[in-house]
């Protein structure tokens, strides 16, 4: 019920003393001295990704329930998130903030319940229109090539996957074990890639079933990513005797479907997670024993720390501090490892303690089989081996020459990469196609535009790519928010939601899936115990407390402004924000 | 329904029925229950209500003022200390002209210190321009919190609803809860006129230094519109749910010499002396106040002109003068010709029981002694 209000008799007074003129008229904002701002800063879990997703965005969507923007903002930056919910060695949760207050947020249950939801209800991303589609092949359908083949695809350009093997999928289909990643899940993904546009052309082996030239007049620009594939050798005595096999190798059969037959005690020799995978992969054939042989400690060992749990759950043996000198023959095959001990000595250079031989300390084990799985190298001979690898900055190249004269070609992934992690093979095809992209649209700079590094140090943003390219502004701040940045008035302890692995007793009857996932109800319960550090999630505190009605909310597109007219630049929104998305700054002069 | 709950419940049930928007209270012994009981309704979904915890009465209605400000009908209940504390924003819900409704379990204001039944505490706030209700039994709770909301909201201003410590807050009765439907009925959503819009944003409560008068005047005319409007809106409740409330409630008093004047939980009282002393021939009638601000002055004139003495009971002291309620029936009997002689008594303070031997006592009193318009203390001097 409105009224008109006047002074000129009692009988149009309002009932009680009220302004006769809207109070909008008054702008409170020429009191301010110090002005609040909503910035985007970065969470630490975010940095840390090695595929750069913006995963407080994605966790404030889930909270919500909106499980469709939640796979949206992960789709972004990553081809496959259902992969990655299950395989990532997820240092983003050792960066999180909440492991202050009580236990890290499950983030990688959290990227695999997104994942699968996302899978289960077909869900893509918006189709972006830059102008000028080209034409990209990518040697490689491993992570690091669907990766770039995936966002090459998504900015518009038309791309060809050539694949030696018979399956896309690379180390996820031929190195990772099923229990780990299931085959259903690996095929679902890779048919959603061909779905959005992806050409694959599998069964070709780039060097030999075509040639490099022969690609290079069909594209206008090209990207190796295939891999480290050549197991290394040890280097001692009886190595190529039969019953002595190389892990990648070994695992590859594994996961083609070959069974494995009972072969009583098997020495697998190396630390990493190829050892542990062919190690986990025999416990599973039954009547096999498998036992790892590593010259360092546990602690040195550069396989996940999970992994090693799993297999130690699963039974498997180490034999810690010993390495092969010999391998030896009984009836025309291996029978037996001959090890010397070690021990540790005082850390090199890079601070890591070396292995060196305690002298008569050999011994040897009785063995019925052998694999090797200390480390692997790619195989480059389908590139002129005269031809060098470059390397600027985070990208390697290689000018190559032909007939038709020198064209550049872009390498990624475990190829070139230290860190050889599915995940960091997805963040350098990433980073690899906005460079192509960059490239082929005019610029030969070898570095990318500033402010798409999320946070200080992590993975470019494909997200702030894309706005690059639409001409669109890019505003996050480099900044980390750090748990004292945090207010934690507004966040209780709460009990990690956390997935667990099976019994490890039946875990090894099969090749069954070791984790299970979330259920989507506690997937969005463990989303909300998210800090969601830097990222608005709409809780509404600045508008609140605001005294001068100076925040404006539009809960439609989740954004809100400050209202500089009105804004008295008291700060009380700033120091009331839980997770550190208010900035407060003095006004300059005039 | 018919349910058997203590007084402090049927203020609570009252209360929900009312459903306001927004509940806010502190603790205080007898008030206790009423928001405990409202809590749980709140808690079980039973009364789309946000209830605001605050660390003390004072804030208490500082909320329920704010979120009238919004617009929301709201609701707060207290006692002596508590009451006391709220004090100045008391004064500020008046001036503001919300139709907060409030219920206050009448108990001792300290020194010394009593928890028990006394009007010191409400008496004391009737100059901040609230509308004042005082109950006998814990069906006149529920009802008058319900009509107060009715006619607070029409004339915008707030109401305090007022019941005696244990002898109605604690004391079960059978009790006749109306249904949701016929409360809606009877009260229609809250509209306010003047309230905080933040799409239409306008200064309220401030300084009106030339019109101060002005503002006071039209607050002063609220409250005579009120008491015009009262009989309607008890009309109105008479046909929704079939009880009638008068302003006062008088027993005997058409040919009466003698009447007692009550408030609260001792009107029950006066009425079985009024029929002891009856059964004896003597014409005695008997008056409990319910509505005492707006003062029913008209009431009070008609019932008590041509009687001869007017005995009025106080569970009250203004230091210096007497009980209030004295005071009052004085005051509207003021130029009645051949007005009775009000002869004030001071009883019940702090709990003390006021007992029918009390009553008679003041009615020996004033049938010999010389009018002295200084009260007199039963239980004390008498």
């Amino acid at each position: 019920m409105k009224r008109e209000y006047s002074l000129k008799s009692i009988d149009q007074f309002p009932p009680t003393a009220r302004s006769f003129m809207s109070s909008l008229v008054i702008k409170t904002g020429d009191w301010r001295f110090f002005r609040p701002l909503f910035v985007k800063r970065s969470s630490p879990c975010s940095q840390e990704c090695p595929i750069g997703q913006n995963l407080a965005k994605a966790f404030m969507y889930l909270e919500r329930g909106d499980w469709r923007n939640a796979s949206e903002t992960l789709l972004e930056e990553s081809p496959f998130p259902a992969v990655m919910g299950r395989i990532c060695y997820h240092p983003c949760q050792d960066q999180c903030n909440r492991r202050q207050m009580d236990e890290e947020i499950s983030i990688r249950s959290l990227e695999r319940a997104i994942g699968d939801m996302a899978a289960e209800t077909r869900e893509k991303l918006k189709p972006r229109h830059h102008r000028g589609g080209r034409s990209i092949g990518v040697v490689g359908a491993g992570p690091a090539g669907l990766s770039c083949a995936y966002h090459l695809t998504n900015l518009g350009h038309s791309v060809t996957v050539y694949e030696a093997n018979s399956e896309p999928g690379g180390m996820l289909r031929y190195g990772i074990p099923a229990y780990r990643l299931p085959k259903d899940i690996l095929n679902r993904e890779m048919h959603r890639l061909e779905s959005i546009g992806i050409h694959m052309k599998t069964g070709v082996r780039v060097g030999t079933d075509i040639s490099l030239e022969e690609i290079s007049t069909r594209h206008e620009a090209l990207f190796a990513a295939v891999g480290a594939w050549q197991d290394r050798a040890i280097g001692v005595q009886g190595e190529k005797m039969p019953g002595v096999e190389n892990g990648l190798e070994f695992l590859s059969r594994v996961n083609s479907g070959e069974a494995i037959a009972p072969r009583g005690r098997v020495a697998v020799i190396g630390g990493g997670n190829t050892a542990l995978d062919v190690a986990r992969c025999l416990a599973r054939a039954g009547g096999t024993q498998p036992i790892i042989i590593y010259r360092r400690t546990s602690d040195e060992m550069p396989a996940f720390a999970e992994e090693k749990e799993h297999a130690r759950a699963e039974g498997i043996q180490f034999e810690f501090l010993a390495t092969p000198t010999r391998f030896i023959e009984n009836g025309g095959r291996v029978g037996a490892v001959e090890l010397i001990r070690m021990k540790l000595a005082e850390p090199d250079a890079t601070g890591r303690r070396s292995p060196v031989p305690i002298p008569g300390s050999a011994f040897s084990l009785e063995v019925e089989g052998v694999v090797k799985a200390i480390g692997a190298d790619p195989d480059l001979s389908f590139v002129n081996v005269n031809e060098e690898l470059q390397t600027v900055g985070e990208f390697h190249f290689v000018d190559h020459r032909s007939h038709n004269g020198i064209y550049r070609i872009f390498f990624g992934g475990d190829t070139v990469s230290a860190q050889r992690t599915v995940a960091h093979a997805v963040g350098s095809g990433k980073r690899a196609a906005m460079l192509i992209d960059q490239h082929l649209m005019g610029s030969d700079d070898l570095a990318l535009p500033p402010g798409l590094r999320v946070g200080e140090s992590g993975t470019p943003s494909m997200a702030r790519y894309h706005r690059l390219r639409s001409h669109e502004s890019i505003d996050e701040f480099p900044e980390v928010v750090k748990y004292e940045d945090l207010n934690l008035a507004y966040f209780d302890k709460a009990p990690r939601i956390e997935a667990q692995p099976m019994d490890p007793g039946a875990a090894i009857r099969g090749f069954e899936e070791i984790l299970s996932g979330l259920a989507p109800s506690q997937a969005v319960d463990e989303a909300a115990r998210c800090f969601q550090c830097g990222q608005c999630n709409q809780c509404d505190n600045c508008y609140i407390y605001c005294p001068d009605l100076a925040v404006r909310r539009d809960l439609e597109h989740l954004s809100r402004e400050i209202l500089y007219d009105y804004c008295k630049g008291c700060g009380i929104c700033v120091r009331e924000c839980p997770r550190y998305v208010l900035d407060f700054e003095k006004e300059t002069a005039g | 329904m018919i349910k058997i709950m203590e007084g402090t419940h049927a203020a609570a049930y009252g209360a929900k029925l009312c459903r306001p928007k927004v509940i806010s209270a502190y603790p205080i012994t007898p008030q206790t229950s009423i928001v405990e009981k409202l809590c749980e309704f709140v808690e079980k979904g039973e009364l789309d209500a946000d209830f605001i915890n605050v660390e003390s009465e004072h804030s208490a209605l500082a909320v329920c003022i704010a979120a009238e400000g919004t617009g929301v009908r709201t609701f707060t209940a207290t006692s002596s200390q508590g009451l006391a504390l709220m004090h100045e924003l008391v004064h500020w819900a008046g001036g503001a002209r919300m139709p907060i409704v409030m219920v206050n379990v009448n108990r001792a204001l300290a020194v010394p210190w009593s928890v028990k039944a006394d009007q010191q505490d409400s008496m004391s706030q009737r100059d901040t321009g609230w509308l004042q209700f005082y109950c006998e039994t814990n069906q006149e709770v529920l009802d008058t919190v319900i009509l107060a909301y009715r006619l607070s909201e029409m004339v915008q201003l707030p109401s305090m609803v007022c019941m005696d410590a244990f002898f109605t807050s604690h004391v079960s009765e059978a009790l006749d809860i109306p249904d949701q439907a016929s409360v809606d009925a009877f009260l229609p959503s809250y509209d306010p006129e003047v309230f905080l819009d933040i799409t239409d944003p306008y200064n309220i409560w401030q300084s009106a230094v030339d019109q101060f008068m002005q503002y006071k005047y039209i607050q002063q005319k609220a409250m005579e519109k009120s008491e015009q409007l009262f009989g309607d809106v008890a009309a109105q409740f008479k046909e929704s749910f079939g009880r009638s409330h008068r302003a006062v409630k008088e027993y005997c008093c058409d040919d009466a010499e003698v009447v007692l004047v009550t408030t609260g939980s001792m009107s029950g009282t006066a009425r079985y002396v009024v029929d002891q002393y009856r059964q004896r021939g003597k014409k005695v009638g008997a008056v409990g106040i319910r509505r005492f601000r707006p003062f029913p002055t008209a009431e009070i004139r008609e019932i008590l002109t041509g009687r001869k003495r007017v005995i009025a009971l106080d569970r009250n002291i203004s230091f210096g003068q007497g009980g209030v309620a004295a005071m009052e029936v004085r005051n509207a009997l003021h130029g009645v010709p051949d007005a009775p002689l009000v002869f004030g008594f001071v009883a019940g303070l702090g709990g003390a029981d006021v007992t029918p031997d009390h009553m008679a006592k003041a009615l020996e009193y004033a049938a010999v002694q010389e009018y002295d318009p200084r009260p007199r203390w039963l239980g004390v001097e008498l």
